[in-house]
């Protein structure tokens, strides 16, 4: 008996690796390799989706870093030009001290004028590195922008492929194909 | 002789009207200096109006930039919602295919056709969103180079402006050395 289930399984074996029993399925069901070609496309567009959201999060959050850093550039500008007026009103009354004759002397005019100059060089300095900041930002929301574009259009490839394969499958599954 | 007498009166004059009178400030011997001090404040003058006007330029680059991206701002959230409203339709009609496979019929767009129409006006409005989006960011991208330019401008007119003064300290240190110097 033990040696009669040994001959089965061994036979049975035999005919998987030979292909007997998908052979078989096919019989039953005629449009399997067109349901398994949906099947992969439902699947691709499903994946193609997943993937347009995730990279479409990821455009959303570059485009706020990128906004944040505009700001903040635009920002600096400003606090860079306000700076740099206040340095030359500086220089031209130290100026006008050192032209006077009658002044008594100018250090105090010279000291404010030096102070103001060095504190318009460094928010010119910041204002530079500001842009630059925003400018990378700027980068990469024009790049995330492109990815998020291109999944879209991913999407849209796979859902036509998808289309496409419904199209063989119903061909297959109407009755009266033959 | 009245005439003579006249005619001295009449250069005197003259030489006072041109500030060459006995009082005037500037030693003689040092009017080289002192023209060269002048010249030297007249381009501190030039090159202030020139910052100034630079950082005006700036500045109204800086506002057309923000109403720009103010603008792109407002197009660019349009285009997303467009987007992601056609992403969702897309994926309901994906689903209501999949959900149809085994209908032959569905081939033909019969069972999803209310989700085919809806995924195809999400289309067009996208394609529409992501047009105004392109002229927005065009526009932005200009009045972003402009506003670089501007920058560019309002830094070289601030250099050219710290050499004039440069120049004109070393002009006035001339003059007065000069003057110590005829004294």
């Amino acid at each position: 008996m033990r040696r009669m289930n040994w001959v089965l399984t061994g036979c049975l074996l035999l005919g998987t690796a030979f292909g007997a029993v998908p052979a078989s399925q096919e019989a039953k069901d005629p449009c399997l390799a067109q349901r398994a070609s949906f099947d992969k496309a439902a699947a691709a567009v499903t994946a193609a989706g997943a993937t347009y959201r995730a990279v479409a999060d990821q455009r959303r959050r570059a485009y706020d870093l990128w906004l944040k850093a505009d700001d903040a550039a635009g920002k600096r500008r400003e606090t860079w030009q306000a700076a740099s007026e206040a340095a030359i009103k500086m220089r031209d009354a130290y100026n006008a001290c050192r032209e006077n004759p009658a002044s008594k002397g100018c250090a105090a005019q010279k000291k404010a004028a030096d102070e103001a100059g060095l504190k318009a060089a460094r928010e010119y300095r910041d204002a530079v590195s500001a842009d630059l900041e925003a400018f990378c930002a700027q980068t990469a929301l024009d790049k995330a922008e492109a990815e998020a574009r291109g999944a879209g259009e991913a999407h849209q490839a796979a859902l036509k492929a998808l289309r496409d394969a419904q199209a063989v499958l119903a061909q297959c599954l109407r009755p009266n194909k033959k | 002789m009245r005439r003579t007498i006249g005619f001295f009166l009449g250069v005197l004059v003259l030489a006072i009207a041109s500030g060459a009178g006995p009082n005037s400030p500037v030693p003689h011997k040092c009017e080289k200096e002192f023209q060269a001090w002048q010249q030297a404040k007249a381009a501190v003058a030039t090159a202030k109006e020139n910052r100034d006007l630079a950082g005006k330029q700036v500045t109204e680059r800086a506002i057309a930039k923000e109403n720009a991206k103010t603008y792109l701002g407002l197009a660019r959230q349009e285009m997303y919602a467009a987007e992601d409203a056609y992403d969702a339709a897309r994926t309901k009609y994906a689903d209501c295919v999949v959900e149809h496979r085994n209908d032959p019929e569905a081939g033909q767009d019969m069972a999803c056709s209310l989700e085919k129409s809806e995924m195809d006006q999400r289309g067009v409005l996208y394609n529409q969103a992501l047009q105004a989006y392109n002229d927005a960011k065009k526009q932005y991208d200009e009045a972003l180079a402009d506003y670089g330019r501007a920058l560019a401008n309002l830094r070289q007119a601030e250099t050219e402006l710290v050499i004039a003064y440069i120049k004109c300290a070393q002009a006035y240190d001339a003059y007065q050395a000069c003057n110590k110097h005829m004294a």
